[in-house]
């Protein structure tokens, strides 16, 4: 980055810059705006850092008041190497805010993140990784990836903390990296330091909160580090490990359950022990916990004393979903304790409390008079206290919670006390002794001066005697009353004749609530009139001397301006009129006044029971985007030693090599019958993988499937998302080997991931490249448009003298596919048979081989569990043989210099069969020239088309392979293999 | 996790955003503007936008609004944003529009510093002042003499350490702890003077400064009292379960080292007594209003800063009222009376009693105001809670101890 100092220093750019502005002629024309930018961009341009730091400032300034500052992307991004750590910092910042718009000028600065992630100062190496991987650019995937893997060994916790934060920031930019991410994630998830530990479980639930297998090994760990982890930390892995909790653990209140409603709880299954045992009535043994569930509620307990309100909320979360039942009232406690935090605390815990309260009534009764409600409580937190209140009153309580409800019911708050009247109606009809209590007192409301009261209670009144309560004839009496008085609100008067209508037709008073409202009729609201229609008819039937009066209303209604008065008059003059057949008259009492249930009024919070204590959803009452209900619990127990650290590290790839050979031998005994089953399946997990992963690989699909078996049937309809999908019946021919097509459209997106830091040569070669704009293109061989490497034009050149080829050479090494232990004897292992595929060219065939390692026939084998396996193809598998001239050749792979070439040293071998047969054995090439100084290979990458040339040159003390390929990263990726193969 | 943050003024602009990730257009806070002018006292703290949810906090006069894509613990969002406001109150003294603006780029390095794609990366104050070094005036100078910068480029040692609440190398010429007891009495007096509720919500507030690695253990004489208690990470929950014994390695400065709430199931005593009668309409548009206030249970100790606030009802136009002692205001618009009373003397009761005019013809039932109290009473922790002593070990100084006690209104409210 020499030269651009350099170049600034010739310009000789000093404090007394001449604005533009001063021009006039500029300065008519353009915004004032535009003017600003450009003094701007004179300051970044020059030499002094105090200029360019107050040039940033300002910069900052105007990104932090959301006005566009993108057009100063290059002079700010020049400044990306300023010595100056401020300056260095607002670029950083400036840099991640606009990466996204300027994508091809912001990798210029690139290079400079790369050097820096090798800085030996922690903080550098740590800010320039964050920084990277926050660039939103998706040309830079690769590069972040191989960052990222590298920081997840770093030396420094602070550096591995970053990487486990960038891992969701890659996917989310890349979603076909997950596996890749998985695998780095599984490796932080065990990393002993409580830093990395908290910000590895975050970027687990980001990016795959589901699998839950990725746990069992550290599960213990977590436990135990639980403590020592910041706050935030603790929170992603409280979330984290109530999931695993729920997955792995059967509910411990499952056996001797009894909560207040059993029935409202689908997913504890009451049919075990009679629920009906009433509050309070638990049997006296603790119900078993699992001991690795015990040592999480251990750790968990004491965080319940954080003073962060999100952790604290989590063990609530914890506890109220995965421990027994007599465990969670210090966690009542500690939510009563945020009560008294800042008002947006309030509301969360309060909404949570009023959800918990629907089933565990139990469980905040001590603390009602912590919800009582204070006038300078804002309305929303008032509405929640009278909810939780309702919800607690017992027989007990309820006249504590009704006196307080007096008071509430005269506040100023207009919805609050509307709430309150309602809440008064709630109380009577779920408390029975009270019911009288609450009608008396919501009658007496019925006389208060405020219309609006009055409203509200004959509203609540309706509903609550609604089935015909005791106190009804007093209600009729005083609605009657109050019609009399001619001071309602018309809905309210109109509730109260419909209250006369149905419980007083037979009070002596309602034939004079009728006259009195008959008298004036005509000026009455339609919903009245509507209502005295009915009343008229009601009492025609039970008092029938009223009869009359009823024809007097009904002719009165006759001739109304309005026509739903008139349609309704119309109908119901048949009851009443005898000359209409005596039919209707027969069945009107039945018709007009029916037994009806009595309604149940309900907290509004039921539904919100369904949604995770503390959540977002829970708290909005519908499931937010990415919300992830919690796993039913299983019926019984995980297998412990899942959970038991692994002995030794993982099996390196020798260790690989000989299990092959041990488990190879029952199948060459011959001994059962070995059928194979074509799977179709469409393979989610196509992204490349490089070979030394491959082991963690192989291990995952059987940790996974031991899981699966203990607790077959129970979880299946959470699938990991690379098993295979379906099969067909057995087959009976013995060996015949049916292709796995397997999509090799991705293959481009291999990463150069092989590459050891030290022996990234040409990829970082050509990242060293900063300024000029002419090589850009090169970086990024993927991307289409004017991007795109020169490779485009071999295939302008003809293809005609390139002509595929059958593979030089078919491994006959298989590679363990399903262990005989997981499917009850019954292996498989899988080959890359190198056939073409009869589908498409761009798919490359698998071979499946099952046996049977049993002594009895197997018949039927069908998949009916699902087992997650993985099936990654070598890059070297990826390639389809082809034969051309050496001239040819030549030509090609000068054509392929540069960029896309990658050298690789190893070994000598003399012996050119020697390595011609290990060439085959990694990449499916064919050979041009065997013999001489220069080995030539060639072959084409089934996907793309592109040719791969390797080549293999025997020098004095090294040969030295190279791979040339329009792909890069391929190019990379073969180099070492190949290399590999020849040094082993 | 965190999308991005927005900070809004009190007229509804959007004065600073931040984006962690992808940019959202500003136009996303309108959801909370709407809410905001439907009751501007009332924002539901969490708010659902058809692709977004906003997450909210009102502080200092400012409105935090964080925006979330997806599912996040409401709670670890607000307990961010809280954070936030206390960093700013932390760096700047206060958390204002004003001061906001001025130190738009301290403001954003430390945004910057406290969130990594929308997760929290180091919160601690005494870790980010070791990163991003508070602005005043004497280092304004210092840097623009010798070029140095408020931006730190080594990593503090506290954020590798056990202790990342405490930054390394810490020396005082004068080695001091100071540790303040405040207990807030909440409480609610019905009209006859019962009360309905009361509890204690205390806190431990320190002012440490210490040189090295001090190591602290804080005893109390009764521990018992403490019905639920949440700690500062510095604290070791083992030995307080196992022994009730405070022992911690203290952050360096200003820190709240516990709190604590004495619940409604323990007897709290009441300190002060207010004798209200307020008739509305005794005759014709004259109301009566009469209040004496006086001490009870305080063991001695005197009352002071005494302020009684009344939201009076709606139909109250004005009050002319005379009081024996301190100074009263009564606001038309706001319709709060406030009666600034001062230093409690005993034989002396403070008494208030005059007329208050109420609107013609408007009604007046049903209208019930309640008193806000406010008190302090110096050297009292109404709950009866005392520090036994303080020990010290890993460091070789004898440092300067004092505990202070203070008692005070919290929410306490006398309905009328």
């Amino acid at each position: 980055m020499a030269s651009v100092t350099s170049y600034n220093n010739d310009k000789v750019v000093t404090g007394e810059v001449e604005y533009p502005a001063s021009d006039p002629a500029s300065g008519a024309f353009f915004q004032p705006d535009y003017k600003k930018n450009e003094d701007l961009k004179l300051m970044l341009d020059g030499s002094k850092d105090s200029l360019k730091l107050e040039a940033m400032k300002r910069i900052i300034g105007m990104i932090a008041k959301g006005r566009d500052a993108s057009d100063l992307f290059p002079a700010v991004v020049k400044n990306v190497v300023s010595k100056n750590i401020e300056v260095k910092k607002l670029v950083y910042v400036y840099l991640v805010r606009y990466a996204e718009e300027q994508q091809d000028l912001a990798l210029l600065s690139i290079s400079t993140f790369q050097r820096a992630l090798k800085d030996p100062n922690q903080l550098i190496r740590a800010s320039a990784l964050r920084v990277l991987s926050s660039i939103r650019v998706t040309m830079i995937v690769p590069i972040v990836m191989l960052a990222i893997r590298d920081s997840a060994s770093d030396m420094s916790p602070y550096v591995r903390k970053t990487a486990a934060h960038a891992i969701p920031k890659l996917y989310s930019l890349d979603p076909e990296q997950k596996e890749e991410l998985v695998a780095i994630i599984d490796k932080l998830l065990s990393d002993k330091a409580p830093l990395v530990v908290g910000s590895a479980a975050m970027a687990f639930s980001e990016v795959c909160g589901d699998r839950v297998s990725l746990i069992h090994r550290s599960y213990r760990k977590l436990c135990s580090l639980l403590a020592d982890v910041d706050e935030w930390g603790q929170l992603a892995l409280l979330n984290v490990l109530t999931v695993y909790a729920k997955t792995c653990f059967p509910d411990p209140n499952e056996e001797n359950y009894s909560s207040d409603d059993s029935a409202d709880k689908p997913f504890y299954d009451s049919d075990s022990s009679g629920g009906g045992a009433g509050a309070g009535g638990r049997s006296g043994a603790s119900p078993s916990v699992e001991p690795d569930l015990r040592l999480l509620l251990r750790a968990a307990r004491p965080l319940l004393q954080s003073r962060n309100a999100g952790v604290v909320m989590a063990v609530a979360q914890l506890m109220y979903h995965c421990a027994p039942a007599q465990e969670l009232p210090p966690v009542a406690k500690a939510m009563i304790r945020l009560l008294r935090a800042p008002i947006e605390v309030q509301s969360v815990v309060l909404n949570s409390i009023a959800a918990l309260t629907v089933t565990r009534r139990s469980l905040f009764e001590p603390f009602l008079k912590s919800f009582f409600v204070r006038n300078s409580d804002p309305t929303h937190i008032k509405l929640l206290k009278l909810e939780i209140l309702t919800n607690l009153a017992t027989e007990a309580s309820a006249p504590v919670v009704l006196r307080e409800y007096q008071t509430y019911v005269s506040s100023s708050d207009k919805a609050f006390a509307g709430a309150t009247i309602q809440a008064i109606g709630r109380l009577a009809v779920a408390i029975h002794t009270e019911t009288e209590t609450c009608l008396n007192g919501l009658l007496h409301l019925l006389s208060s001066k405020d219309e609006w009261v009055v409203c509200e209670a004959v509203v609540v009144v309706k509903r609550v005697v609604g089935g015909g309560a005791s106190s009804a004839r007093a209600a009729v009496s005083r609605a009657a009353k109050l019609l009399r008085s001619d001071r309602l609100a018309a809905n309210a008067r109109a509730a109260a004749v419909w209250l006369v209508a149905e419980h007083g037709a037979k009070h002596p008073r309602a034939a004079a609530v009728l006259a009195h409202m008959a008298a004036n009729f005509a000026d009455q609201d339609e919903l009245v009139k509507l209502q005295l229609l009915s009343l008229a008819v009601k009492l025609s039937i039970t008092q029938p001397d009223t009869v009359a009066m009823c024809r007097y209303v009904l002719s009165l209604a006759r001739y109304d301006a309005s026509y739903d008065v008139r349609d309704r008059a119309r109908l119901l003059r048949r009851f009443v009129d005898p000359s209409h057949g005596s039919l209707l008259q027969q069945y009107a009492a039945s018709i007009f006044c029916p037994d009806k249930p009595k309604p149940t009024i309900e907290s509004s919070f039921k539904d919100r029971q369904q949604y995770t204590v503390g959540s977002l959803s829970q708290y909005i009452g519908i499931a937010a985007a990415g919300y992830r209900p919690l796993p039913a619990a299983p019926r019984a127990p995980l297998a412990a030693d899942l959970r038991e650290p692994d002995p030794q590290p993982a099996p390196t790839h020798d260790e690989h090599q000989k299990n092959k050979k041990f488990y190879s031998e029952p199948e060459s005994d011959g001994s059962g019958s070995s059928s194979s089953a074509s799977s179709s399946g469409s393979e989610d997990s196509s992204d490349d993988e490089e070979s030394n992963q491959e082991d963690k690989k192989q291990e995952k699909p059987t940790e996974t499937n031991n899981y699966r078996s203990s607790n077959s049937g129970t979880s299946d309809s959470e699938t990991d998302s690379e098993s295979d999908s379906s099969s067909d019946r057995q087959t009976d021919s013995a060996s015949e080997s049916d292709d796995e097509e397997k999509s090799t459209g991705k293959e481009s997106k291999v990463e150069p991931s092989t590459q050891k830091p030290n022996e990234k040569s040409n990829l970082e070669l050509l990242l060293e490249l900063d300024e000029v704009a002419s090589s850009l293109p090169t970086m990024t061989p993927t991307c289409g448009g004017f991007l795109s490497p020169p490779n485009a034009t071999t295939q302008a050149i003809g293809d005609d003298d390139i002509t595929p080829v059958g593979p030089s050479l078919v491994p006959t090494s298989t590679v363990e596919l399903l262990s005989r232990v997981v499917c009850s004897g019954l292996g498989a292992r899988r080959r890359w048979s190198r056939a073409p595929h009869l589908f498409s060219h761009k798919m490359c065939s698998l071979e499946i081989i099952f046996t049977n390692y049993n002594s009895t026939e197997v018949n039927n084998i069908r998949i009916n569990k699902k087992v997650p396996v993985s099936i990654t193809p070598p890059v070297g598998e990826l390639v389809r043989a082809v034969t051309m001239t050496t001239a040819r050749w030549d030509s090609e792979h000068r054509r392929l210099r540069g960029m896309t070439e990658c050298d690789k040293k190893t070994v000598k071998l003399n012996d050119e069969a020697a390595i011609c047969k290990r060439v085959f054995e990694t990449v499916n090439v064919a050979a041009i020239t065997t013999s001489g100084e220069l080995l030539r290979f060639a072959g084409r990458m089934m996907s793309s088309q592109e040719l791969v040339l390797v080549s293999v040159r025997q020098e004095d003390e090294a040969s030295i392979v190279t791979a040339n390929c329009g792909n890069m990263a391929i190019a990379s990726l073969l180099a070492n293999e190949v290399a590999n193969a020849l040094k082993s | 996790m965190i999308h991005s943050l927005f900070i809004i003024n009190p007229s509804g602009d959007v004065f600073l955003e931040k984006h962690w990730r992808s940019v959202i257009p500003r136009s996303v806070c309108d959801y909370y503007l709407e809410a905001q002018r439907a009751s501007p006292n009332d924002v539901p703290p969490v708010l659902a936008a058809p692709h977004h949810y906003l997450i909210s906090i009102q502080r200092g006069g400012v409105a935090l609004v964080a925006v979330s894509k997806q599912e996040v613990a409401p709670l670890f969002v607000i307990e961010f944003l809280h954070r936030v406001v206390d960093t700013f109150q932390d760096y700047f003294s206060d958390c204002t529009e004003t001061i906001i603006k001025e130190n738009y780029v301290v403001v954003y390095e430390l945004l910057d510093e406290m969130l990594d794609n929308g997760f929290p990366l180091a919160t601690e104050s005494n870790i980010l002042k070791e990163l991003i070094k508070p602005p005043n005036i004497l280092r304004t100078i210092a840097n623009t003499v010798t070029g140095k910068s408020n931006v730190s480029s080594i990593l503090p040692s506290g954020q590798l350490s056990n202790v990342p609440w405490r930054r390394s190398g810490v020396k005082y010429a004068n080695n001091e702890a100071y540790f303040d007891v405040v207990e807030e009495v909440d409480a609610i007096i019905d009209k006859s003077g019962v009360t309905v509720s009361a509890e204690i919500q205390g806190y431990i507030d320190c002012c440490i400064k210490l040189s090295g690695m001090p190591d602290l253990t804080l005893t109390f004489v009764n521990p018992r009292l403490f019905d639920d208690v949440s700690f500062h990470p510095c604290v070791r929950f083992k030995r307080w379960e196992s022994e009730r014994i405070l022992s911690f390695i203290p952050p360096d400065g200003n820190f709240r080292l516990m709190s604590y709430h004495i619940g409604s199931q323990s007897v709290v005593a009441i300190p002060i007594y207010v004798r209200h009668n307020l008739t509305l309409r005794s005759n014709g548009d004259q109301g009566r209003l009469d209040l004496t206030v006086g001490p009870k249970q305080t063991m001695g100790r005197t009352l002071e800063n005494v302020a009684l606030e009344i939201c009076m009802p709606k139909c109250v136009l004005n009050c002319s009222l005379t009081a024996n002692q301190g100074k009263y205001s009564y606001d038309p618009v706001s319709k709060v009376l406030l009666w600034d009373i001062g230093k409690i003397e005993l034989p002396k009761l403070p008494n208030i009693r005059g007329s208050v005019s109420v609107a013609a013809g408007a009604d007046t039932s049903g209208a019930n105001p309640s008193i806000n109290v406010h008190f302090t009473i110096p050297q009292l922790a109404v709950s009866g809670l005392r520090v036994s002593r303080l020990d010290m070990f890993g460091a070789k100084y004898k440092p300067f101890k004092g505990v202070k006690y203070i008692t005070k209104a919290g929410k306490f409210h006398v309905r009328m």
